[in-house]
């Protein structure tokens, strides 16, 4: 993890903002990442390399579905884009995140009072 | 459509290892040559920029190593899938193309079936018959001895005074043992049903490797002469009779309403393989002075020899204990006498039927090569027929070898059925070789079910099914596409290759018809010659009768010649009983050997005379007529001058130019020498001649010398209840009379049981039977099978020239001349096939030479039938689809096109 980061990344949570961003549309790797870091702020720093298990696994798990293309410039790029399990998954894990995050909030509340 | 996705996938995967991490390595090095872009634009040196990206990025190696492992790991498992999808589809496909064509599966299965069921049943009766008949302990050490006069010839049973001589002197045997069969009834009650039983000797269990699960065998001291009344059960009779109870051990049981003391209970598993009856009681066999001092050789020695004790040891351990026997009994050893034979199970029990099996799994290993290959010509013409269909899926993008695989999983369909339907008809035919071999020559137990039987007949099954498919997977692959799909899914005239390919096939099969049915047609000849031997007694109108068991009180001569008189009172006094005799010995039965000298002459001696004793009226309820003298009358009776009628070959031997009459014989004495007290009488008169009879076997070669005894003057020590013979209007006259008679003289003699001589006839060429019925089904397969092979090369033939036939015929060509055409084009390669099979059958029948009764095995009669048969079923099967091609419509024969 490079210093600095405001947030160390939840472990499984990449998997949440993965699914998260490519609900916007098919991306590669890399736009998914900047548009990670773009719609945090550069508040969540990822090791960008960690990325590419997890669209793999993804891509395994029939969450995602991925093609070669080509970028606005003509490069060759590898796409993902959101399976209908895919999506399905994202909600699953959109309400995990709620309670997991609600109940964050309940100790924190309940500490400070 | 479901399967998109997936297929898309199937073409844009990498697929191999390799190119999975080039693709990985593309993707990440896209990733960082992006973010180099970014950060140069942001107004990082190229340097700084690229480090930065590789620090954000992290461990290179390791992420690029993870994701192409995680690549190639769902790679495999996708392509497995895939393949495995693909797999169950032309699974699906078989299945489905298979049931819209129902004629020719079944025709294919039911094919199958028959082929590999038939060499099923004989493979699994060679394997329990010839292979592993016995069901001892280390069967390579049992032997058999016998007795053996001569150099070379047969061998026969030994007397008991024998075998106690070689029991006690023979160093090569671990043991010798010797049984005894007898009947008794369970109970007091004589109506009750028989159990048949064994007196064995001491080593009679040792020799067989078998000892009682409960209780114990019998002890030294219960083989001595007036040991105590003991018995072993068998576990069938245990169970059955005594509710598998264990108490019974030590208790008495009552057999012939006599106290036994049962001692212990053999093994479920144990069975005596050299007897066709089951034994259910076993009793001790005790020689008395007088078996030991008879001459008589009744009794079959079973051994066990030493561990690796070689042929010339078992010589000349024999040699030594020849020599001492000939030096203890001088007078009982003649100069024909070898001594002790050791045979084999093989060499003694099975001879001819080893061979006749072999013979038989020869045969139907052509059977299944005949399956085969109609079988291949069936699914070849199927595959041509489906050209379009194959030239459609290679269009759309099918490799060949798809399109192979659908061929073979086809047959492999075919093959499954086929195999489950030939284990089941496998099974069933084994049941039906019991049942033929009905004279003993296989037991029950030897044919039970088999899990090897099931494993043997699913490998030939699919192995054939796999043979099959692939070669015809092979040839009917390799297609023209243009052409196919141009000629509109007709295939045309099929290639020369592929003609002559189909001729070869129903030479094959002629070929192996023609050879099936040369042996069949030998083995039914001989049958019918053994069949129409003239055995010199009646057949038709005679009937018999066996009394299974005396009830007690028979065991003197005067109450035997009692029972014998008051019985044959009573029939003579039935209207429609012609004729009625008894005897001890039924033709066709096996009879006793004795001794014997004539008067005056100690060197017209013979050591194995047969032996019987008959009552007045048998010569005449066999239909026998006296060559000279006269026959027996009832006057010769006990208190009569001893009589004796012989058999003419017997008269010539000893009387060649006189006439023997008024001549006199010692039975049971040889050299002069009385052989025990067993016959210990006085000289007999010969009062008649009789023919020679063939009464011991149809096929006996040589005339036996025989002797008849008055049943009123038997001696003691043999007498025993009679067999009985009557010549009666019809069989059921005979059997009422029978069994009317047998209560009327003692009310508890078991019920007799009834045969006509024709049954005794048939009982006595069960084996030669067996060999021809065997030889004969699987020749008449043969023949279908040929005839199914014709019948379908013809017709596809045919169909394939239906456009040529119907210009013939609108260019005026008789319906006469296109038949000849089409039936020259089966008849060829048939007849051709016939003259191999022929030249086959000449050197091939050699085989069965042993099998032949009275005819060569190269008997023309016998070929030339089989050859007309074979020409005339290959011309009906030519004719039939020949004719109906002749009937096509010129028009539409021509429209088709």
């Amino acid at each position: 993890m490079p210093s600095g980061s405001d947030l160390d990344l939840l472990r499984g949570t990449l998997d949440l903002l993965v699914l998260k961003a490519l609900s916007w549309g098919p991306m590669h790797g890399l736009a998914t990442l900047q548009w990670i870091e773009r719609t945090t702020k550069q508040r969540l720093q990822i090791e960008e390399g960690a990325l590419y298990p997890a669209l793999h696994r993804m891509e395994e798990k029939g969450w995602l579905d991925a093609e070669w293309g080509h970028t606005e410039a003509g490069r060759r790029a590898k796409f993902y884009r959101l399976t209908t399990v895919g999506r399905r998954q994202l909600t699953i894990e959109l309400s995990k995140w709620e309670r997991y995050s609600e109940a964050v909030a309940l100790l924190i509340m309940a500490k400070g009072a | 459509m479901r399967d998109w996705p997936r297929l898309r996938r199937v073409f844009r995967l990498p697929t191999t290892g390799r190119r999975v991490r080039a693709a990985v390595d593309d993707e990440l090095r896209f990733h960082i040559d992006g973010r180099i872009d970014e950060l140069m634009a942001q107004g990082m040196s190229r340097t700084e920029a690229e480090l930065e990206a590789r620090t954000r990025f992290g461990d290179y190696q390791r992420i690029e190593a993870e994701v192409s492992r995680l690549d190639q790991y769902s790679h495999r498992r996708r392509t497995m899938a895939d393949r495995f999808e693909a797999l169950l589809f032309d699974l699906r496909y078989s299945v489905r193309s298979l049931a819209r064509q129902p004629m020719f599966s079944i025709i294919v299965v039911v094919t199958l079936t028959l082929g590999v069921a038939a060499t099923t049943a004989i493979y699994h009766a060679i394997d329990r018959v010839v292979l592993h008949p016995l069901p001892y302990p280390n069967p390579d050490r049992i032997v058999y001895l016998g007795w053996q006069w001569r150099m070379g010839s047969g061998a026969g049973a030994l007397s008991a005074r024998r075998f106690e001589f070689w029991h006690d002197h023979g160093h090569v045997y671990d043991g010798l043992a010797t049984t005894s069969a007898f009947e008794v009834a369970l109970g007091d009650d004589q109506a009750a049903a028989v159990l048949h039983g064994s007196r064995i000797t001491a080593d009679f269990f040792h020799v067989l490797g078998a000892a009682p699960a409960i209780g114990r065998a019998f002890s030294a001291d219960e083989f001595e002469l007036g040991g105590p009344d003991v018995v072993i059960l068998s576990d069938a009779v245990w169970r059955a009779r005594f509710g598998a109870e264990r108490g019974i051990i030590g208790r008495e049981i009552r057999l012939d309403a006599k106290p036994y003391k049962v001692i212990g209970i053999m093994p479920a598993t144990f069975e005596i393989a050299e007897q066709t009856e089951w034994a259910d009681v076993f009793a001790p066999l005790r020689f008395t002075p007088t078996d030991l001092a008879d001459g008589g050789n009744n009794y079959m020695v079973i051994g066990r020899l030493k561990p690796a004790v070689t042929e010339a040891q078992i010589q000349s351990d024999n040699d030594v204990v020849f020599q001492q026997y000939r030096e203890t009994y001088p007078d009982a050893v003649r100069s024909e006498d070898q001594g002790v034979r050791v045979m084999t199970h093989q060499s003694l029990f099975l001879g001819d039927l080893g061979t006749a099996l072999w013979i038989m799994l020869g045969a139907t290993g052509f059977v299944l090569l005949l399956a085969i290959a109609n079988v291949a010509n069936l699914v070849l013409g199927r595959a041509l027929n489906r050209q379009r269909e194959f030239a459609v899926r290679t269009a759309l993008g099918a490799g060949r070898g798809r399109l192979a695989r659908q061929v073979v999983l086809d047959m492999i369909v075919l093959g499954a059925v086929s195999a489950v339907l030939s284990t089941a008809m496998g099974l069933m035919s084994v049941r039906g070789i019991v049942a033929l071999a009905s004279g003993g020559l296989l037991r029950e137990s030897q044919l039970r079910l088999d899990p090897r039987v099931v494993v043997y007949t699913t490998l030939v099954t699919l192995a054939a099914s796999l043979v099959i498919g692939t070669a015809v997977a092979l040839s009917a692959t390799r297609l023209n596409l243009s052409r196919a799909l141009a000629e509109g899914g007709r295939t045309g005239s099929p290639s020369r290759g592929q003609r002559r390919l189909r001729g070869a096939l129903v030479s094959l099969e002629s070929a192996i018809a023609m050879l099936l049915l040369a042996g069949a047609g030998l083995l039914i000849s001989s049958f019918a010659r053994v069949l129409s031997v003239d055995p010199g007694f009646a057949r038709e109108g005679v009937f018999t009768a066996t009394i299974p068991h005396a009830p007690p009180g028979y065991d003197s001569a005067s109450a035997i010649r009692q029972f014998d008189r008051r019985l044959l009172d009573e029939l003579r006094a039935t209207p429609g009983i012609m004729v009625a005799a008894t005897t001890k010995t039924l033709p066709l039965e096996r009879g006793w050997n004795v001794p014997m000298t004539v008067e005056g002459r100690e060197d017209a001696t013979e050591g194995g005379m047969e032996w019987r004793t008959v009552s007045p009226g048998y010569f005449d309820a066999l239909g026998v007529k006296l060559l000279g003298g006269r026959d027996i009358k009832p006057s010769d009776d006990e208190s009569a001058p001893l009589v004796v009628v012989i058999s003419q070959s017997f008269a010539k031997r000893y009387w060649p130019n006189e006439n023997p009459i008024g001549r006199r014989i010692f039975i049971g004495r040889f050299h002069g020498k009385p052989g025990g007290p067993r016959f210990a009488e006085g000289a007999r008169e010969i009062i008649g001649i009789v023919p020679d009879l063939r009464d011991m076997s149809l096929e006996q070669r040589m005339p036996r010398h025989t002797a008849w005894v008055p049943r009123a003057q038997m001696q003691p020590a043999m007498a025993s209840l009679p067999q009985i013979v009557v010549r009666a209007t019809d069989a059921g006259v005979a059997a009422t009379a029978i069994r009317r008679a047998v209560r009327a003289v003692d009310p508890r003699t078991p019920s007799p049981e009834i045969s006509t001589m024709n049954d005794l006839v048939s009982r006595s060429v069960a084996q030669r039977r067996f060999g021809m019925v065997l030889m004969s089904i699987f020749a008449l397969l043969a023949l279908v099978l040929t005839c199914v092979g014709i019948y379908g090369v013809v017709t596809y033939l045919a169909a394939q020239r239906v456009h040529e036939i119907g210009i013939r015929m609108a260019l005026g060509a008789q319906q006469r001349s296109v038949v000849g055409l089409v039936v020259r084009q089966g008849m060829r390669p048939a007849l051709v096939g016939l003259a191999i099979g022929f030249v086959m059958a000449l050197g091939l029948s050699r085989l069965i030479a042993g099998m032949l009764y009275g005819i060569g095995p190269r008997d023309p009669v016998s070929l030339g039938i089989v050859a007309v048969v074979l020409t005339g079923v290959a011309f009906v099967a030519s004719y039939v689809p020949a004719r109906r091609a002749s009937r096509v419509d010129p028009l539409t024969a021509l429209r088709m096109e």
